[in-house]
Formats: structure tokens, sequence, C-alpha cells
């Protein structure tokens, strides 16, 4: 019987736990949203978490008083780019590193995050200054390849490996050059990989604040400089900040839970097989 | 266009074990397979052309650039100063060496507590329970959420006056906490911020690491006695060192650098307490326009961001030894 209640106690104790963690990651997104529905009538009142009469108007009062729209498209544009320059770069690189040993080479490219990102914006803001590429797409997507370049590597690196060579050997004998094995064999397997390792880059592009800061300007903003719409210390404004966040943040949750076990894989992989 | 469909051959399925000599001709039966691999080596030159050129250069133009004084005429303008402006840095410079050791503080407290509390949510992931699917989806949330969006957040739940935690603090009698506008709560604060949002990354490397070990081990262990914690100590501890030393470098490298959500919830502030060197070097550039100084302390901050990772990984190699 004793052994039956320490059993009972072992599975509590562990949901228990569960529940904690649970609290702990989702206790921030909830409020966010929680809070970005309730209306101003009810964040007055204190009241609790959930709203008691949901409203929309805090994103409605969002889209119409900032220019959150056009600054979800340049965060569009430069992620989207960005991405494309990781994939067509850093897809044969990794395939290179993988297949080829060129470790010292991938070292290097990670490496590339250890540069902190101050340090290549005051160059590049000084460049692009005199070039005249402040507030241009092209001097921020140039700025973000350095965040979506090494990332994509080093994840794709991970999971060309994880691939048998087989089919490719068999490409080979069957006389197919190294472009035809890459094309036709190795990007198809691995499929799943290159979704979540894109989807990745692109959530860092879009979550980047420090080169918009430095940047952009008024025609390139990227989605989070809407932050500082809402820093003035005089009247905070829970619901709209609320649903500002809520705005900026949900599209990249949704897009890394699609994608979660290959995220998941990606991240262990790349670390584990270092 | 000629369709790929040959079936693999049967063997081995990793291109190091693949193997080299097969049976066939002289040579006492044994002859070597020529590779049919055609070398793509070069594969990796865009990528590493690409970057280079986008760091290094830049890079360089900083060392030029911090070696001139600073003119509004321009950056090319200016006096060759040499190196006065690192001098003027390292010895005379109190808001960077506050910024150093700001920094410092806020790196090393987060990288220890989330090696523990990573290792701790991975330990807790690799239990059965219902819906772990979905808990291990879920733990991504912090991670992948924008840091900007969070902030904002947390600064309705983190402000002194009316903000949600200590409004609840109150009601429950314990009265608030100053978390963002006390010098000494603030860099804590931080913190835990950062530990929320990177507890899982580690979680997910250390659950790599954890799924590997040998069911074998642990049961021996039991049948020697051992309990839980002595499994763990002498067990998956050691086994795990070089895993933690990985996901410690990489958070370490991050750590330094960290800007978004200081930025937006404090600017450095109250009073430079938790002003760290990614802000240091950003307002030098953007508010007081210092180009120059400025690329002297974006060279300085990388080269002490090297010299960090250096030292994390020459500690374990002689730990390994």
């Amino acid at each position: 019987m004793s052994l039956m209640v320490k059993k009972v106690t072992k599975r509590t104790g562990l949901y228990a736990l569960v529940v904690v963690v649970l609290v702990f990651v989702l206790f921030v997104p909830f409020f966010m949203i929680a809070t970005s529905l309730k209306g101003p009538m009810e964040i007055q009142q204190g009241g609790g978490l959930l709203p008691q009469e949901p409203t929309l108007d805090n994103f409605v009062k969002v889209l119409a008083a900032t220019e959150l729209p056009q600054m979800i498209l340049n965060s569009l544009i430069v992620g989207l780019v960005a991405t494309g320059v990781a994939l067509v770069l850093g897809l044969p690189a990794a395939y290179a590193i993988a297949r080829y040993q060129r470790d010292r080479v991938g070292t290097a490219v990670v490496l590339v995050r250890a540069v902190p990102a101050i340090s290549l914006l005051v160059p590049y803001f000084v460049v692009f200054a005199n070039l005249r590429m402040i507030d241009t797409y092209l001097g921020l997507i140039i700025a973000h390849t350095m965040l979506t370049v090494p990332l994509l590597t080093w994840l794709m690196v991970g999971f060309f490996r994880d691939l048998p060579s087989d089919l490719e050997d068999a490409a080979y004998i069957d006389g197919a050059t190294v472009f035809r094995a890459f094309i036709s064999v190795m990007i198809p397997l691995s499929r799943g990989g290159i979704a979540a390792a894109s989807i990745l880059s692109f959530i860092f592009s879009w979550n980047n604040l420090i080169f918009a800061a430095g940047l952009a300007g008024s025609n390139t903003q990227t989605v989070p400089l809407v932050a500082f719409k809402f820093l003035s210390f005089e009247s905070i404004q829970w619901g709209p900040i609320a649903a500002a966040a809520t705005l900026v943040s949900l599209p990249v949750i949704v897009l890394a839970m699609i994608v979660q076990r290959q995220i998941v894989a990606g991240l262990a992989g790349g670390a584990v097989k270092e | 266009m000629q369709k790929l469909t040959t079936s693999p051959p049967p063997g081995p399925s990793n291109a190091e074990t693949s193997p080299r000599y097969v049976r066939g001709g002289g040579n006492a039966g044994l002859i070597k397979r020529r590779s049919p691999r055609p070398s793509a080596k070069w594969y990796v030159w865009p990528a590493v052309g690409y970057v280079s050129l986008i760091v290094a250069f830049p890079i360089l133009y900083s060392i030029i650039t911090s070696m001139k004084e600073n003119t509004a005429g321009g950056l090319f303008e200016g006096p060759w100063v040499g190196v006065e402006n690192y001098w003027h840095l390292l010895a005379q410079d109190s808001q960077f060496h506050n910024a150093i050791v700001n920094t410092l503080y806020y790196s090393v407290s987060s990288v220890v507590i989330e090696v523990v509390t990573g290792m701790v949510l991975a330990l807790i992931l690799t239990q059965q329970f219902l819906f772990r699917g979905i808990v291990r989806a879920l733990i991504l949330i912090p991670f992948v959420m924008t840091p900007t969006a969070a902030a904002l957040i947390w600064r309705l739940l983190m402000g002194t006056n009316g903000g949600y935690f200590n409004s609840v603090l109150e009601s429950l009698g314990v009265g608030a906490v100053p978390w963002l506008s006390d010098p000494g709560v603030v860099i804590p604060s931080l913190v835990l911020i950062d530990v929320w949002q990177w507890t899982p990354f580690m979680a997910i490397i250390f659950l790599a690491g954890l799924v590997i070990i040998p069911e074998g081990l642990y049961e021996a262990a039991s049948i020697d006695g051992a309990g839980g914690v002595r499994k763990f100590t002498s067990i998956t501890l050691p086994l795990m060192v070089p895993i933690i030393v990985v996901a410690a470098t990489l958070r370490a490298t991050d750590a330094l650098k960290a800007f978004d959500h200081i930025f937006i919830l404090t600017g450095g502030g109250p009073a430079n307490s938790s002003e760290l060197l990614n802000i240091y070097a950003y307002k030098t550039a953007f508010e007081f326009g210092d180009m120059p100084y400025a690329a002297a302390v974006s060279v300085t901050f990388f080269v002490l961001v090297i010299a960090a990772i250096s030292v994390i990984l020459f500690a374990s190699r002689r730990r390994k030894a």
C-alpha cells in the first residue's frame, strides 16, 4: 500500500511541476491576449485576468493610429528576402560542411554570431549614410542577412548530417552531378528541416530591433519599432499596448507552432552535434 | 528529365562508414571502391565570401573610424587621432566601466540560472505525462515571441506604480517591489525576463542530450541501490557536461549582447544601473552622435565577447584533459 502512495505522490508532484512550467511559460502571452481584449473601463477597474466584455477596440485603435500595417509589410519584405538569401547561400554551404567535412568553415560561420550587432550597426550606419542607403529595404536586408545566413547554415548542417547518404550514392552511380544530387535528392528529403530553418530565420529577422532602430526610417520601419510609440510615461494605455504586442508577436508564434517539431529537432541537432 | 529510381544498395547508411573496400578483382579480393562522390567543397564559398564581406569589411571600417576624431563634417573629414579614443575609453570613461560591470553581472547570472532551470525543465520533459507533446511545443513560445512585444507586456507587469505584479502583491499584503525603478533590483528583474525567454532553449538542447543516455546505466545503478539524486550526480551530470558547455557558450554569446528588452524597459536606467555595453554603444552612436567613439566602443565590445568565449572554451578544454 505504501508503494502505491509513493507512486501517487510522485505522479501528483510531477503534474504539479508541469502546471508550474505551463504557468511560467504561458502567463505572459495569456496576459497579453487577455488584456488586449479588455475595454478601457475594465482596465480602470482592475478586475480579474479575463475580460468580462471582450472587445476588439484596442486592435482597431492600434491599426488606425500607428503605421502598423505598413510596418508589417516592411517586416515581411525584409524577412522574406533575408531568408531567401540565407537559403541560396546557406543550403549549399551546409551541404558542403555536412558531406565534405568542411568543419572549420562551419565553425567560422557560427563564430560570426559572436559579433555583437552594434559592432556591425555602427559601420553599417556610416557606410549606408554615405551611400544614401538609410531607410531603404536594401540596407535593412543586408543587415538582416547577418542574422539569417549563419543561423540557417548552422541548423541545416545538423539536418543534412542526419540524412543517410545512400540515395545520393545511388544517384552518383547513375551518373548524376553533385548539383543534381543536391537538388533532386537532398533538398526534397530535407524539406521539413528546410521549412523549420527558414521559418526560424524569418522569425529572428521579424523580431530584430537593433538593426531597425539604427537603419530604418519612416518608410521602412519594421514591426518591433512600434514599441516606441507606447513608451511615453504620461499615460500607459494597457489595452492598446497589449493589442500592439499581440499583433507583433502572434504571427511568429503561430508560425513556430506549425513547424515546432522540426524547430526542436533543428536546435537540438545543431547544438548537440558540435 | 531522367528520373532517379534506382533503389539504394544495401549496407551502412552513413557517409563515414560506407565501405571503401569491396570484394572484386585482384589484390587478394579487395579493391578500393572509387568514391562516386564528386567534389562540391566549393559550395561553401558563396556563403563564406558574402559573410566575410559583410562582416570583415564593417569591422575594419569600424577600426579605422574609431581612430578619428568626431567632427560634424563627415567621417572622413576628421583628423587622425590614433588610439586616443581607446585610451579614453579604457582609462577614463567610468560609464564604460560601469557598462562592463553591468554586462558581466547580467550575463553570468543569466547563463548560470538558465543552465539550472534548463536542466530542471529538460528533466521534467523526459518524464511521461499526458499531453507531453503539446507541452514540448508550447515551451517554444517565450523563445520565439518577439522580445519587443514581450518587453511591452513585461512593462505592464513590472511597472512600479500600477503594474500588474505589484497590484497583486499589494492585494496579498506583501507590498510592491520596485522591479524596474530601483538600481539594485533592476538587473535581477531583467535577468528574470531573460530566464523566461531562454530557459526553453536550454531545455531543448539538454533534452537532446538526456535522451541519448542509455537506460541500462540507470538500471545498473538502481540495482546497486542508488537513489534518484545519486543517479543524477554520478551518471547524468558527468555525461551532460559537454552539452552544458555548448549550451552555455551559445547562450553566453547572446547574453553578452542583450539589448531589446533592456532598451525598451529601462533604456539603461535608472541612473545607468542597467546600461549594458550594447546599450552604451548604441547611445553613443545614435543619441550622442559620436560615431568614432561609438566605433571604438563597439570594437572593444567585440574583442571582449571573443575573449569571454575563448575563456569559456579554454576552461572547458582543460577540464576535459
